[in-house]
Formats: structure tokens, C-alpha cells, sequence
């Protein structure tokens, strides 16, 4: 069943950074959870499960053939859809934000899945439109459809950092597929004017978490707290870090969300400079190396999806350092393949399953 | 479903991704910047801040002195006590905290926030512990340690307390402690000190501050966002204060203040061959320890408007008129002064005609003919009205300040009086007024102008008892730090020597020996069996009446006459002499020679001459005047 060439054609090379930079996620989990004075704490076990389980899903994935996902690809998104509704639903009983779905053991976050479902249906739908020669007005009825349904009902969970990103994601794709650049241009000049239309809908937590990013100094104690120490923690770690499970400020706990969201920061002020700069480094090359495997597909739908990817993995990398940095304000999105949590974990090992799968079949006419 | 590519949207998809691409490679490089500039360029700003932010100073407390009795009896030092603080960087929710703190310990938010509002006018960083309570009991420190809730920014910080092992015995020596004011901590001696320190506020704790306090130690330590401590990275042990001897016996100090009972007034022991001070009392007296922390206004008022003076050290600031015991003066200066001889005879009718007065004798119907010896025993006034004139008053007031009276002695407390010996160029000065013949006879038995203090009765008396040696009555006789090496050692010091002859000497100590243990003794009451005690009672005049008016025993008692004795022991070899004043006591012989009896004793026992015998006691004076 399996064709030799698939092995042949496999990217060993993008799934061992994919590994190594999981495993620097291991070390810095270990680092940031076991704090001076408590008993540790066995997150990074719990991270080294949720890596298997990617691991398996991503084998999963390759074993596809990604052309049927083509054709699936308006299915998978409905189930997504529909999941996000359930979401939804339950979201309107229960009490303040609900992402999760709890199924036995499991809680399934749907807004995860809801990235990679809209990458597909894009990919689908945009390669489509090229193989007929171009855009219509009906198509941008239909793509704003096709992006708003998801991204209205992750917006009311509330989570605007994932929000953000399938807007990215789905901007990058438009663009990618050959939208006019005037668009963009009216499309972005139009996005600042509705801003203050806009401001009203935020919760006045997003509201206040946008007020303290221009001045930190606002709320020292409150949301500007987040912020305040996480430049200290990796301004702190100076040239060559504190040392790993040196780093001050993370083992005494100043530093908040630091096995999740900020655990950036960790790294940074136990490694340094050097450290940051290898770990950028890394993730640089294995962006680099996604979009070389996009340019080497010679289908649309492949190009679209494997960019689509890339370009997903790439705008956490860049939202979640320059959130910790200080460069953007701070909305709630994991630094990949590094920050404790399941469902980001399982959405990246699908993603990169998706890449290799791409990448391993672009010769492969089937 | 097939998918061909049509090749020009392909080229066109793969032209936008490398745009993707480029777009993606800058950003990458911006991150790269920006971590450059936090930690590279402004790495050193970072580094400081994370480590202002983790590391604590903490004081640590030098507990104070000790004071010890000549003994090495501890009768101060120090225990542990626990303030309450509270540290506003670390606070999350004010509010939250103080109003549970306040279930915990009763201290209402209102008044917490307003020691903050205090504190942050005076500039305390935030990091800096403000004490909310101090000296919390046991029972509160439990209950906070104990709290399942965290109260974020609220710590229990031990700080030695003082602790008078014996209540308010000696307090008017001790003194008290108080919170350091403004003008004490712009002064240089406090530049150590800091907003909320207690030091001596009065007494040897006030005078012997420097001794007393100690260098404070440091701990640095490491704190997490909590304030939680982590870690202890450095620092340095305080070092206790010295431990004060001083010449004070314990045994006889709570003698003699026992034996004032519920009276008024003050006593003095001293070492008649140095000076030492064995013993001094002021009653009524109040408790040194309800000062720390802030004594309560109520408290406060009601020790302030007592009209009985418990704060005022009666024993060196009481000024009283030393009444008969000032015949002591007068004998001392005539003898010397040979405007009489011993064995010269006066005779006492009961009274004195003088400038057209009568000035009267206590014993109405006289002495007879009188002499020297008998006239102190029995006290008869008209025999030193008659020497006093002699005198003059300018030899008397000679001879009173030669033997002490009328200047400080100089003792180590603040607040001691001068008393006041009269003359004539004091009266031309003071009074714009000559001096009247007639004044020389009331200041012969010591009533009139003359004011003395307790110490300097007791000085007199000593200074009789060695010989003529003057000595500065001494509170300190030693000084170690907290290990016990030995600082300085205080030794006795001549205020200078009177120049009195031995057979004057032997003469007065002769009388007064017999006022104590003669017949018609004014002092009898002092006797102890096997003991040779020198007395000499004396009734100080309180309100100025005439001499005709008898029955001072039914006086309401703030009119009453004070009570005085001063005794020396034993006359063969003295060592031991005192003054006693009892306030409103009526007469010497049967208020003040009781005390000072009880103190003798407690003396002489202890040495181990004299053995107790149940149920003995002295027999009554059966005359009342001295």
C-alpha cells in the first residue's frame, strides 16, 4: 500500500525540528513549573503525553492522502462549524468563556480545529476559483460567509487571540490566492475606520488590556503586572541567562502564565540572549523550510494549504514573542511547540502532518 | 476530482508567497531587534530591576540592654514580642486585606489606612514594612499564622520587647520607652534610628539610650511575588545592647518600696563609703511598661493629673523642708564654728522672745536647761534658735551647702532639683529684700526658706556617717556588652571633702545615736535590737500656721505635715545611710522611722547580723513631735 517514494520523499529534517523544538517546550515547561518552594509539578509529563498524542495524529495524518482532503474538505469545516456552535450553545448556559467541549477524557477545544478547517475550505475554495479564472463578486459573498461564520462565534467566546488569528490566517490565504492588492487597501483603510465602531464590542477587559499595552505604567499591579514582568524577565536574562531553573523571576513566581503564554519569557531569562536568539533562529528555519515546501508544490490547493500552515505557525511565533516583548499587546495565543497545552499542541501536529503530507506526495500524481 | 495546476495563477500563488515570505523573514528579524534591545542594550536596566524586585532588607532588632542590681540580678531585659506589618507592594487588594485583618485582630480599616495615608506622607517606599499593631498577644500571631486565607503583604515581624521583670519596681530610675519624635531623629545621636522606633524617653533608658540600644542587624532575603520569603542570601546579627549594672539591691529596693504601703513620698539608701545608691523610691509610681507601643490618652492623663505626682522622681525632684533634720547642719556649724561648747547649757522655757515674737518650742511646757547631745535627741527648738542666731545665717547656709544641700548632687538622672539654702545676698537678689533676724530662727530648724531633696538628705546623712566625704550619689557601677566583657567600671566620686572635726563628728553621731536608741528618742521607732543606728527625725511644715494651733491630726491629709528620717548604720562602722520622706505623714518619728526600720533590717539580715526573732518588735514612741 505504501508507495516507496513516499518515503523517499519524506522531510525527516522538518519533523526532527518540529521534535527538537518540542523538547526545548519539555526543558523550559520543566524549568517554568517547578517553582522555589513547592513540591514540582508534573506539567511536563502531562506536555510529553500531549506530544505522543500529536505524534500519533500527525502519522494519522500523513497517511491521508491530502488530495481527498480536497475533497472533504467542506465537510470538515461544517463539522468545525458545528462544533463551535455546540460551543456556542453551551457557552449561552454556562457562565463566562467557554472554549472547551468535554468528551470522556478528552476536552476538545473546537476553535483549534476551526484553524485547520479554515485553511482547508479556503485552500479549496480559493484554488477553485483560480482553476476558473479569478474572482467574482459572488466569491467575496461567499468567502466573507465562509471566514465570519467561524470567526463571530470564536469571537463571542470571548477569545480574541484566536479570533485574530483565523482573520490573519484567512487574509494571508486571500491574498496568497491572488486577490487584487486594491483590496487589501480598501479592506484595511475601512477596518481603521470602523475602529471605534468596533472598540464598543470589545469586553472591557480587551479594552483595558489595549489601554495598559500603550502604557503599561496605567495598572503596574493589574494588566500592565503581565507585561511589566515579562520584559523584566527577559531583560533580565541579559547575554547568557540565568541559567535554566535559575531564572528568578519565573521560579518566584512574578512572572504570570509562564508554562503557557509566557513562557517565552522563561527562556529568555534563563538562556539569554543566546538562547532566544537560537530558538528564533529555529523557528525562522522551520518557517523557511515550510514555505520551500509550499514553492516546491506544483497544485494550488497544496501551495495554498501548506502556506496556509506555514504562515499559521509563523504568526504565533510572531504575536506570541512580540507579546512578551512588549512589541503588541498581550491576547491570549501559545508560543508552538513550547507553551504547556493540549489542543494548540494537537492543531500544530496536524498541521505539520499536513505540511509533510504535502510535501512527501508533491511528485505523486495519484 | 482533478486537480491541474493552470500555471499562471500558480506562478502568481508562488510570486505572493515569497511577498508572504519576505514579509514574515522581516518580522522575524524585528523580534530579533527587540530582543537585542531588552536584553543586550537594556539588560543592565532589567538585571536591577529583577533584583529590586526579589530582594528584601530586613531589619533586625538588637534587643536592648539589660539592667541588672548590684548583684547581677536581671531586672530588665527583653523578650519577644510580634509587630504586625504590612508591606504595600506587595498588597494585591487593600480593601480585602484590612478588612480581614480586622476579623483577625480587631483593628479597624479606618485606622490602618490611616497609619498608611501617614506613612506615605512621610515618603516610606512601598516596599518598606509599616507597623500596623505592635506588641500583638500570642494568641493573635496563632490566628494569623494559622488563617487558610494568604493575607498578601501582611507579616508578623518579631522585635524585642522591654520587660520590667518587677513591674513598677524602681520605675522613676528606669524611666520608659516612647516612639522617637520628629526633632529627636533630626538630631545626630538618632541618625541610626528610623519613623516608629521606640528609645528611652525618660530615666536611665532615656540618659543610657546609647549603651542600651545595640546595633540593629539585616537579613537580606529573597521574597517571591507573594513577598513570601524564599531564601535568606546574606547578613548580619544585631548586636544587643550593654548590660548596665547598677548599684541598686533588689532585696532592699523592694523593701523600701513595700514599706511605703499606700503613702507618698521617697526614699534614698546609699553606700556611705562611695556614694552607691542601694535603693530610691518615689511613690506613688506607675508601670514602665504601659509606655511601649503608645500609652493610651486616658492612661496618660489620668498618671499626669494625679495630684499625687506618680511620674515625678520625688526622691531627687521632691523639694521639701527638711525641718528638725536640719539640726544636723546647725550642730555641725556650731560645734565647728565654736559659737557654743558641748557642755554648754541653754535653757528652754518653751519658747523664744525675739524681735518682739514668740518663737515656740514643740514641747510647750520646755526642755529646761539643755544641751548639745540631749537638744538633738529631743529635738528642742529653742536650743537652735538660740545657736542659729549665734551663727548667723550665712555660716548656716555655709555649712548647708559644704554638706550637700541646696545644689544637685549631679546624679545620672535628669530632672533633679536644687532645693534652696537661703542667705542674705540670696534674699537681696531673689526678693529685693533684707534679711530679717527673725528668718534665722525658723531656717535654724529648718523650716522657712529652706528646700532640700531626698538624695540630699541622704548625702548629708552619709556624709556625716564617713567622716566628711561628699560623695556623688552613683546609680551605675559597671558597664559589659552582651558577651560580658567588661566596658568601663564607674568608680566612686568625691564631690569634695568637708572639713569637719572628728570630735564634732563624734559628738553629733553620739546624739544621734540617742535619738534612735535613747530614752526620750524622737527616732525610737527606728530601733533594732544589736544594731547601732544614728537618726534623726524631722517634720517639715506643709501649711504655714500658727504655732498656737495644736491639733494637726485632724487636718484633712494634704494639710498635714510631711514626715522625715535620716538614719546611718552601723555607728561603730557605718556603711548604710537613708532619707525618708513620707508625704502628709505627720510626724518623722512615727511614719518615716517605721520605713526606714523595715530597710535597716532588710540590710542587716541579709549580711546576717541580725537574726530574726518572731513576733519582736521595738516599743512604740510614746512622744509624737519630734
Amino acid at each position: 500500500m505504501l508507495d516507496r517514494r513516499l518515503i523517499t520523499h519524506f522531510d525527516f529534517g522538518f519533523l526532527f525540528l518540529v521534535l527538537l523544538i518540542s523538547l526545548i517546550g519539555e526543558g523550559a515547561i520543566y524549568s517554568a513549573s517547578h517553582f522555589a518552594g513547592s513540591p514540582p509539578s508534573d506539567l511536563y509529563l502531562r506536555q510529553l503525553y500531549w506530544i505522543g498524542i500529536g505524534l500519533i495524529l500527525l502519522l494519522a495524518t500523513i497517511s491521508i492522502d491530502y488530495r481527498s482532503l480536497h475533497r472533504y474538505a467542506y465537510l470538515i469545516y461544517a463539522v468545525s462549524v458545528g462544533l463551535l456552535l455546540v460551543v456556542s450553545f453551551k457557552g449561552a448556559i454556562g457562565m463566562g468563556a467557554q472554549r472547551w467541549i468535554v468528551v470522556g477524557p478528552l476536552t476538545l477545544q473546537p476553535s483549534e480545529l476551526a484553524k485547520i478547517a479554515l485553511i482547508l475550505v479556503l485552500s479549496r475554495y480559493l484554488s477553485d476559483i483560480q482553476e476558473r479564472g479569478g474572482f467574482t463578486a459572488g466569491h467575496y459573498f461567499n468567502l466573507a460567509l465562509l471566514i465570519g461564520l467561524p470567526l463571530i462565534l470564536i469571537l463571542r467566546q470571548p477569545d480574541l487571540g484566536t479570533s485574530l488569528m483565523l482573520l490573519f490566517i484567512a487574509v494571508t490565504l486571500l491574498f496568497l490566492a491572488g486577490m487584487p492588492v486594491r483590496f487589501f487597501t480598501y479592506a484595511g483603510v475601512t477596518v481603521l475606520g470602523a475602529v471605534p465602531f468596533l472598540w464598543r464590542f470589545l469586553k472591557d477587559y480587551q479594552k483595558q488590556r489595549i489601554r495598559v499595552f500603550f502604557n503599561p505604567d496605567l495598572d503596574p499591579s493589574g494588566a500592565g503586572y503581565h507585561i511589566i514582568q515579562s520584559k523584566i524577565a527577559i531583560g533580565s536574562g541579559g547575554f547568557l541567562g540565568k541559567g535554566i531553573m535559575h531564572g528568578t523571576q519565573s521560579q518566584l513566581r512574578f512572572l504570570p502564565e509562564q508554562h503557557t503564554d509566557f513562557i517565552f519569557s522563561v527562556i529568555a531569562e534563563e538562556t539569554g540572549f543566546i538562547g532566544t536568539l537560537i530558538l528564533i533562529l529555529l523557528f525562522a528555519y522551520l518557517i523557511f523550510k515550510g514555505i520551500n515546501i509550499a514553492l516546491k508544490t506544483q497544485d494550488l490547493f497544496g501551495t495554498l494549504v501548506a502556506t496556509g500552515i506555514t504562515t499559521m505557525i509563523a504568526y504565533y511565533i510572531l504575536i506570541n514573542i512580540g507579546m512578551t516583548s512588549g512589541l503588541f499587546p498581550v491576547v491570549g495565543v501559545p508560543l508552538p511547540f513550547i507553551s504547556y497545552g493540549g489542543s494548540s499542541l494537537i492543531t500544530l501536529f496536524i498541521g505539520v502532518g499536513l505540511i509533510l503530507n504535502i510535501r512527501m506526495r508533491r511528485f505523486h500524481e495519484g | 476530482m482533478s486537480i491541474h495546476p493552470s500555471l499562471p495563477s500558480l506562478q502568481l500563488l508562488h510570486r505572493r508567497t515569497r511577498i508572504v515570505a519576505a514579509f514574515l523573514a522581516g518580522f522575524f528579524v524585528i523580534l530579533v531587534a527587540r530582543v537585542w534591545y531588552l536584553q543586550i542594550l537594556q539588560g543592565h536596566i532589567y538585571k536591577e530591576r529583577s533584583i529590586r524586585q526579589r530582594t528584601r532588607i530586613q531589619r533586625v532588632f538588637a534587643p536592648r540592654g539589660e539592667f541588672l542590681d548590684r548583684e547581677g540580678r536581671i531586672l530588665v531585659d527583653t523578650r519577644p514580642g510580634f509587630n504586625i506589618t504590612i508591606t504595600r507592594e506587595d498588597v494585591q487588594d487593600l480593601d480585602q486585606t484590612l478588612q480581614r485583618l480586622s476579623r483577625l485582630t480587631g483593628l479597624s480599616p479606618e485606622k490602618a489606612k490611616e497609619t498608611l495615608r501617614r506613612a506615605r506622607e512621610k515618603g516610606t517606599p512601598a516596599f518598606q514594612p509599616i507597623r500596623l499593631l505592635t506588641n500583638v498577644n500570642w494568641k493573635t500571631v496563632a490566628l494569623l499564622e494559622a488563617t487558610p486565607m494568604n493575607l498578601p503583604g501582611i507579616d508578623i515581624s518579631p522585635e524585642p520587647l522591654r520587660n520590667f521583670r518587677y513591674g513598677d519596681l524602681f520605675a522613676h530610675g528606669f524611666g520608659y520607652l516612647g516612639e522617637i519624635s520628629r526633632t529627636e531623629l533630626s538630631q545626630p545621636a538618632f541618625r541610626n534610628d528610623r519613623v516608629g522606633d521606640e528609645i528611652g524617653k525618660a530615666g536611665l533608658e532615656k540618659i543610657l539610650q546609647q549603651e542600651l540600644k545595640g546595633t540593629d542587624g539585616f537579613r537580606r532575603v529573597e521574597v517571591n511575588s507573594r513577598g513570601r520569603i524564599i531564601d535568606e542570601t546574606a547578613g548580619h546579627p544585631p548586636v544587643p545592647g550593654n548590660r548596665i549594672f547598677l548599684t541598686i539591691d533588689l532585696d532592699l529596693q523592694r523593701t523600701l518600696e513595700k514599706a511605703f504601703g499606700n503613702q507618698a513620698g521617697a526614699g534614698v539608701v546609699l553606700n556611705v563609703n562611695n556614694g552607691e545608691i542601694l535603693a530610691m523610691a518615689s511613690r506613688p509610681t506607675f508601670r514602665p511598661d504601659l509606655f511601649s507601643g503608645g500609652i493610651p490618652r486616658k492612661k496618660w492623663n489620668e498618671l499626669l493629673h494625679d495630684p499625687l505626682h506618680p511620674l515625678t522622681n520625688k526622691a531627687i525632684s521632691g523639694q521639701y523642708p527638711p525641718g528638725s533634720v536640719f539640726k544636723i547642719v546647725v550642730a555641725v556649724a556650731a560645734l565647728e564654728e565654736k559659737v557654743i561648747s558641748p557642755d554648754e547649757t541653754i535653757t528652754c522655757r518653751g519658747y523664744i522672745g525675739f524681735g518682739g515674737r514668740h518663737y515656740r518650742c514643740w514641747k510647750r511646757g520646755g526642755h529646761g536647761k539643755i544641751g548639745l547631745t540631749r537638744a538633738l535627741i529631743e529635738s528642742c527648738d529653742v536650743y537652735f534658735y538660740e545657736v542659729g542666731e549665734r551663727l548667723g545665717i550665712d555660716k548656716i547656709a555655709e555649712y548647708a551647702r559644704s554638706l550637700g544641700l541646696g545644689s544637685p548632687t549631679g546624679i545620672l538622672l535628669e530632672g533633679e532639683r536644687a532645693g534652696l539654702i537661703p542667705d542674705r545676698s540670696w534674699k537681696q537678689r531673689v526678693r529685693k529684700e533684707p534679711w530679717f533676724p527673725g528668718e534665722t530662727l525658723s531656717a535654724s530648724i529648718g523650716q522657712g526658706y529652706i528646700l532640700v531633696t531626698p538624695i540630699q538628705l541622704a548625702n548629708l546623712t552619709a556624709t556625716i556617717a564617713n567622716g566628711g566625704t561628699l560623695y556623688r550619689p552613683q546609680l551605675v557601677r559597671r558597664i559589659e556588652d552582651y558577651e560580658g566583657n567588661l566596658l568601663e567600671v564607674r568608680s566612686p566620686e568625691v564631690l569634695h571633702d568637708v572639713p569637719i572635726s572628728s570630735r564634732t563628728l563624734h559628738l553629733i553621731t553620739h546624739a544621734l545615736e540617742g535619738v534612735v536608741s535613747g530614752k526620750h528618742g524622737t527616732g525610737r521607732r527606728a530601733r533594732i535590737e544589736g544594731i547601732r543606728i544614728a537618726g534623726k527625725t524631722g517634720t517639715a511644715q506643709v501649711v504655714r500656721m500658727r504655732q498656737e494651733e495644736e491639733r494637726k491630726e485632724d487636718l484633712p491629709d494634704r494639710y498635714r505635715d510631711h514626715a522625715l528620717f535620716v538614719a546611718f548604720a552601723p555607728v561603730e562602722k557605718p556603711e548604710i545611710a537613708l532619707a525618708i520622706i513620707v508625704e502628709h505623714g505627720g510626724h518623722g518619728g512615727s511614719a518615716a522611722a517605721p520605713i526606714a526600720r523595715k530597710v535597716l533590717r532588710a540590710y542587716f539580715k541579709k549580711s546576717g547580723r541580725i537574726i530574726e526573732i518572731a513576733g519582736r518588735s521595738t516599743p512604740p514612741a510614746k512622744e509624737k513631735k519630734p
